[in-house]
């Protein structure tokens, strides 16, 4: 069976009426034209689902930005183009109606007392390609002042001009609660220190004064002793105050340009009398040309007290106590190298991977010296890591042990803004 | 001397008395400052934290007076203070201890190095 057999008409198009074949041909005319017509509006079609999509998208993100009090904008200093999301003006008190301002506008906004470094900040910021993120203290038209956390990324064309995009969030509330938990540490600390601080300066007074020679001995020797206890209670009430610090993030550091030679001697002289006592040898090495570095005192000071008053707590008399100090200048930042070595008890193994929890005191620490809080290496781990350095040790049971503390030679500054430290 | 905390202001005032030092006290930042322009003191400690009127508030008005902006000053703070006083060095040179840190030895040292009685 062929096909020629099957079809109602013959394939051959020579033998067709003329009036079928123009009907045939008009049919298939038509249906061209109906397909060309219909190809546009599919593609409309196709686009308005698009903008609908997008509009969606718009609405939603919008919507976003409204509940997570966020604004974005984008600027592209090659053409001043300047867009400014709805929220965005809001955050900022503005019509949202008004033109975007320039990035410069915003400078403007901020409060008079950290205008300047604000606006250098956001200069450099916006005039180097890379991600940014600066916290904006702005007043805004009403009055209020208001906490934005800018984030975003400034990317430099070839021609010099800068695209600057991100998102700006307002965090008032988050420094509020930074500033109460600063100032609920600073009320502690006085109210803790300053009842201490006069129970140690009378004991003191008593102590020294030309009139001790008429206490008894045993007045004498309880007078000494609420010395001694109060400064005892002194140092677990500065070692609260900073796990308090630390755990609520309001750790400040404020660097200085410092002679680390005369601190660590400084640090010396307070464990002299106990030195001596014990009969220990103490050697000082300093990196010649190491000597002025740009940290914060308070912190530095703390390293160095805790780490060599373990040191010489925890070794025996004539036992020998080494405080090394190096720069290392081979990493990409030139740090600090601390090495506080002593001939003292050592650290269990099994102790050795709890040495900085908080509270925590070694087993053969309890039994050879009964007072400590178990604060000080947690703290002082805390404050070296907080400034970007790094805290290890070496150690085996009566041999003794190394700390090794690396820090930079430059502290950024860490500031919490606060109502009032007064 | 300018203390709101009796037993610190009783165990400075016994201090320096007994080094030889006359010695005028006060409980607050007013009074203190009022005592220091009257009676023109060569050294004036203050402590920060007090009623009616703060040592730093003290200092900025004592620094407006002709005979105040010259005055040797001590605050004596706690360490959470160390912001406030790096803020206030505008008003003019001072010097600074902290409490819980210096024993009374370090404050009589203290004294007799700003007087220039001895050398740091």
């Amino acid at each position: 069976m062929d096909l020629a057999s099957i079809l109602p008409v013959s394939l051959d198009v020579s033998t067709w009426p003329p009036l079928t074949f123009i009907i045939l041909c008009v049919l298939f005319l038509t249906l061209g034209v109906v397909a060309f017509m219909l190809a546009p509006l599919r593609a409309r079609y196709q686009a308005q689902k698009i903008i609908r999509d997008f509009d969606q998208l718009t609405v939603q993100l919008t919507q976003g930005e409204r509940m997570g009090h966020f604004g974005s904008f984008y600027w592209d200093t090659d053409n001043g183009d300047s867009r400014w999301s709805d929220e965005l003006f809001e955050l900022f008190g503005l019509h949202i109606y008004r033109k975007a301002p320039k990035p410069s506008w915003i400078s403007t906004v901020v409060v008079e007392k950290e205008r300047a470094n604000f606006a250098k900040n956001w200069a450099y910021a916006t005039t180097h390609t890379g991600p940014f993120d600066i916290v904006a203290p702005i007043v805004k038209p009403d009055g209020a002042q208001r906490h934005l956390r800018l984030t975003g990324h400034t990317t430099e064309r070839p021609n010099g001009s800068f695209e600057i995009s991100g998102v700006a969030h307002d965090i008032s509330k988050e420094v509020e609660v930074d500033r109460a938990k600063s100032e609920f540490v600073s009320i502690a600390s006085h109210q803790l220190k300053t009842p201490l601080t006069s129970i140690g300066w009378l004991a003191e007074s008593l102590v020294n004064s030309p009139q001790s020679s008429t206490l008894t001995p045993d007045q004498f020797k309880y007078i000494s002793s609420i010395l001694q206890t109060s400064r005892r209670m002194m140092e677990m009430v500065n070692d609260l105050l900073n796990v308090s610090r630390i755990e609520l993030g309001v750790l400040v550091v404020r660097p200085e340009d410092l002679d680390i030679k005369m601190l660590l001697d400084s640090v010396y002289q307070e464990q002299k009398k106990t030195i001596d006592d014990k009969h220990q040898e103490f050697v000082m090495k300093i990196e010649p040309g190491l000597q002025h570095v740009h940290v914060d005192k308070g912190f530095m000071r703390m390293i160095l007290q805790n780490l060599i008053t373990n040191a010489v707590k925890y070794t025996p008399p004539n036992g020998t106590v080494t405080v090394d100090i190096q720069k290392d200048v081979s990493m990409h930042v030139d740090v600090m190298v601390i090495k506080v070595v002593d001939t003292g008890i050592g650290i269990p193994l099994k102790d050795q991977e709890n040495v900085f929890t908080r509270m925590y005191r070694a087993s053969n620490a309890q039994a050879t010296v009964a007072d400590g809080t178990g604060l000080g290496l947690y703290v002082i781990k805390s404050i070296v890591e907080h400034v970007k350095g790094k805290i290890s040790f070496i150690s085996s049971e009566n041999k003794g042990t190394t700390f090794f503390v690396t820090v930079p030679l430059v502290w950024e500054a860490t500031h919490t803004p606060t109502s009032s430290e007064t | 001397m300018i203390e709101d905390e009796a037993a610190m202001l009783m165990a400075l005032v016994d201090l320096f008395t007994h080094e030889g030092y006359e010695v005028s006290s006060a409980e607050n930042g007013a009074d203190g400052l009022k005592m220091a322009i009257e009676k023109h003191p060569d050294l004036i400690v203050t402590d920060i934290k007090m009623p009616v009127m703060d040592g730093i508030q003290m200092l900025t008005e004592l620094r407006k007076d002709a005979w105040g902006k010259d005055a040797q000053v001590v605050l004596l703070s706690n360490i959470s203070d160390i912001a406030t006083i790096q803020d206030a060095m505008s008003q003019g040179s001072f010097f600074y201890m902290v409490k819980g840190d210096s024993s009374m030895q370090d404050i009589a040292h203290m004294a007799k190095v700003r007087l220039g009685l001895i050398s740091e």
